[in-house]
């Protein structure tokens, strides 16, 4: 059986992560730490923020250190949206996602992509309505796609027009592959004051350790940072001291990380193609899509799949209806001959075999 | 750069008030003192105990904390909470009933999210912990505060939860021992208020967090453990004040399994799963030795008696404090509002300790004094205290 159905990558921690961090313990980071984060750590990421991504913030008082990207995203959508309040989530939506909004008590409209699972940025406008306060981007998006051509700048544009807020959660930045151009939604021209921008450190295999941050003007961090303090308090004190040593290795290691999934990205989709197989490998994250043939529902490919010796995921868990969702998490080996497998069972069925 | 014009138009909900940002504005100042005494914030001076940072330490070098595990926490360290509420608080907890969360302070937001309604009613010991009402008022429910009183030692007193159960009543809160008071809720009252809760079908959160911090053989008794109370309790602790672990922001939340996997799944949305570190760190505090605690408990009773000697030589009064480690001092008693009182030691003594503010506007004559610093700090700062107020007090005799 090769298993493909994995939602996430196990990127294991550098030894001189882990050092710090049992350093840091043996120094007695087992206190709270500064409410809003360890001030060095704060720092590290204004820089990250300026370097990588041209965001503009001041440490003292527009980075707040969350307990993960997950945390991060629940004090934004819990302080901008609320009841009687729409909030569009643009498609592929992660259906986790919608659930927040939900669970904030607003209503949530997901902007459909379009047929290749891209972001539609006419299906966002059209969606705009009185009670829209807040559109949740993710880029790389729930499949993968790295948005930073002129739709970020269009999306920016009508936040902007229809005095919206943004929430930018860029967690997958980490897992691009090489030479594709990023761009953060913060640093479009006016959307500084108005964006909330979420990532973290599980590039450097810190996902678990369940620390990140969110970025934004203070205008809009005060009643964020005062949530934090009553929901968690402050962030785990270990886990930032392990984030403080992994940030300046990040390059490195995602360097590292990009080589490896470009591989096998190219090895999928050169058997996917010589298979016949209809896909999607997008730019970034870890996951390529498979449509099978449309005589196939999703259930019975799934099934069909598995006979053969492939475990697939259903791609409605990334927002990709329709499609099979595939990790990259495995040896490039592994994934031609998944690709293979799967041909033979949900590649094109004669009509009469069709279900 | 940002323009009044470019900001988005309606204001982020604040959960601001009056009292916190006092808090802030004291912490702001006391930051620029060089030989301040800190007696302001619920955070233990006291290290962690050395095997749960050994565990700790293995299981990062095992690669352990690397690994992303369920929102409801490491299936070990659920049934070792589950072993611990069934052995020492006679709660009948199970594994699948206990959900491990980022501190018990998110624990209970979670359990509340979990069972309010908007609109329902929910009965809150006043003074308390200002993220009570965070939780309360983020699921939209209506906070009802019980009063408590210094001369009951902020015991809760079961006629004052009855006068205000009315059809909309849906929770009861218990807090026991008490942040800020440090007072508890005699056994005879957790029996009257599980029969309380049980004839008006109320659902009780405990929040026991401070329960192993216990002075002059006070009794703790979990409102879980009584008959018919197990479905509609849901026990709210954590490792933080028993085995000063606040830095590593693991505690648990546990009840009856349907609620828990409602819990279970707002975890997920609000912070996923607890860092992987601290609940390996958890299970060495659970299943470790316990003599740590013990130790602790004996250097607190040493503080809490020079500090109540001092407060008694001054003249103030406060309520017993009988578990964890604050007391709820009575300001009135130097002839100053606690804000006037707080600034005046902090700029004169350069001891910080919080006006009651805090913890509910009517509390602006009280001040939560915490005595974690070590001894030799605490016996100099009850000093200072004592020459900067005793010509007033003097006087006032």
């Amino acid at each position: 059986m090769i298993d493909l159905s994995g939602d996430r990558v196990t990127v294991t921690t550098a030894i001189e992560v882990r050092e710090a961090a049992k350093s840091a313990l043996d120094a007695g980071a087992t206190h709270y730490t500064d409410r809003p984060g360890v001030p060095e750590l704060r720092e590290a990421v204004a820089v990250k923020l300026a370097e990588a991504n041209a965001i503009a913030v001041t440490p003292a008082d527009e980075v707040l250190i969350t307990c993960g990207e997950q945390e991060a995203l629940f004090l934004a959508m819990q302080v901008l949206a609320g009841v009687g309040d729409e909030v569009i989530v643009t498609g592929p939506a992660l259906p986790a996602d919608v659930e927040l909004v939900r669970m904030v008590g607003a209503a949530a409209r997901v902007a459909p992509s379009d047929d290749r699972l891209r972001l539609d940025v006419e299906q966002v406008s059209e969606l705009v309505t009185d009670d829209t306060r807040l559109i949740l981007f993710r880029s790389p998006s729930a499949v993968g796609e790295v948005i930073a051509d002129s739709r970020l700048d269009r999306l920016g544009a009508l936040a902007i027009e229809h005095d919206l807020r943004v929430i930018s959660v860029e967690s997958g930045e980490a897992l691009t592959a090489k030479g594709v151009e990023q761009r953060s939604i913060a640093a479009v021209g006016g959307l500084a004051p108005r964006t909330v921008t979420i990532n973290g450190f599980g590039g450097v295999g810190l996902d678990a350790w369940r620390v990140g941050y969110l970025a934004a003007q203070r205008e809009l961090m005060g009643a964020m940072r005062r949530l934090k303090q009553e929901l968690s308090i402050c962030s785990p004190a270990v886990s930032q001291h392990a984030a403080i040593n992994a940030i300046g290795r990040a390059g490195a290691y995602n360097a590292v990380l990009r080589d490896r999934f470009d591989v096998r990205r190219v090895a999928l989709e050169l058997a996917l193609m010589q298979s016949g197989l209809e896909h999607i490998a997008p730019r970034g994250g870890v996951f390529v899509f498979v449509k099978p043939d449309p005589a196939i529902s999703i259930p019975v490919a799934i099934a069909r799949a598995a006979e053969a010796g492939v475990i697939v995921a259903d791609g409605v868990r990334a927002g990709a209806a329709g499609w099979l969702r595939l990790t990259l998490d495995r040896e490039p080996d592994l994934l031609r001959h998944a690709a293979y497998g799967l041909a033979s069972v949900i590649g094109d069925v004669p009509a009469e075999a069709a279900v | 750069m940002s323009t009044s014009s470019s900001l988005p138009r309606s204001s982020p909900r604040t959960v601001d008030d009056p009292g916190t940002a006092l808090r802030y504005e004291l912490m702001d100042e006391a930051d620029g003192i060089s030989d301040l005494i800190s007696l302001g914030l619920g955070d233990p001076d006291l290290p962690t105990p050395a095997h749960v940072v050994e565990a700790a330490k293995a299981a990062i070098d095992a690669g352990l904390a690397d690994v992303v595990g369920e929102p409801a926490g490491l299936p070990e360290l659920r049934t070792a909470v589950a072993a611990k509420l069934r052995r020492e608080n006679g709660v009948p907890a199970t594994s699948e009933g206990v959900v491990i969360s980022t501190g018990a302070q998110e624990g209970l937001f979670l359990a509340v999210q979990a069972i309010l309604r908007p609109g329902d009613e929910v009965l809150v010991p006043d003074p308390r912990y200002p993220s009570y009402d965070t939780a309360i008022r983020v699921a939209r429910g209506e906070i009802v505060s019980v009063p408590t009183y210094e001369e009951d030692s902020f015991d809760l007193n079961p006629a004052e939860v009855v006068a205000r159960i009315t059809p909309r009543t849906r929770m009861l809160l218990l807090v026991s021992p008490g942040n800020p008071t440090a007072g508890t809720i005699s056994p005879d009252h957790i029996r009257e208020l599980a029969e309380i809760a049980r004839r008006h079908d109320l659902i009780v959160i405990s929040d026991e967090i401070y329960e192993k911090l216990l002075y002059d053989d006070t009794e703790h008794l979990s409102v879980g453990s009584l008959p018919g109370m197990a479905e509609r309790t849901i026990t709210v602790n954590g490792f933080s004040k028993t085995y000063c672990m606040t830095g590593w922001r693991c505690g648990w939340v546990a009840g009856p399994e349907p609620i828990m996997r409602e819990v279970a799944r707002l975890k997920r949305l609000t912070s996923g799963c607890a860092p992987l570190v601290s609940q390996y760190a958890g299970i060495a505090a659970l299943e470790g030795p316990q003599d740590a605690v013990a130790s602790y408990l004996e250097q607190y009773s040493r503080r809490r008696r020079t500090v109540l000697d001092t407060l008694d030589r001054l003249g103030f009064t406060y309520g017993q404090p009988r578990g964890g480690f604050y007391v709820f001092l009575n300001a009135g008693s130097s002839g100053m509002a606690a804000e006037e009182l707080s600034r005046k030691l902090l700029s004169e003594a350069h001891v910080l300790i919080f006006p009651g503010t805090g913890f509910g506007p009517s509390w602006s004559q009280y001040m939560r004094l915490a005595w974690l610093a070590p001894e030799e700090q605490i016996a100099e700062a009850m000093a200072r205290i004592e020459r900067c107020l005793a010509p007033r007090a003097e006087a006032a005799h």
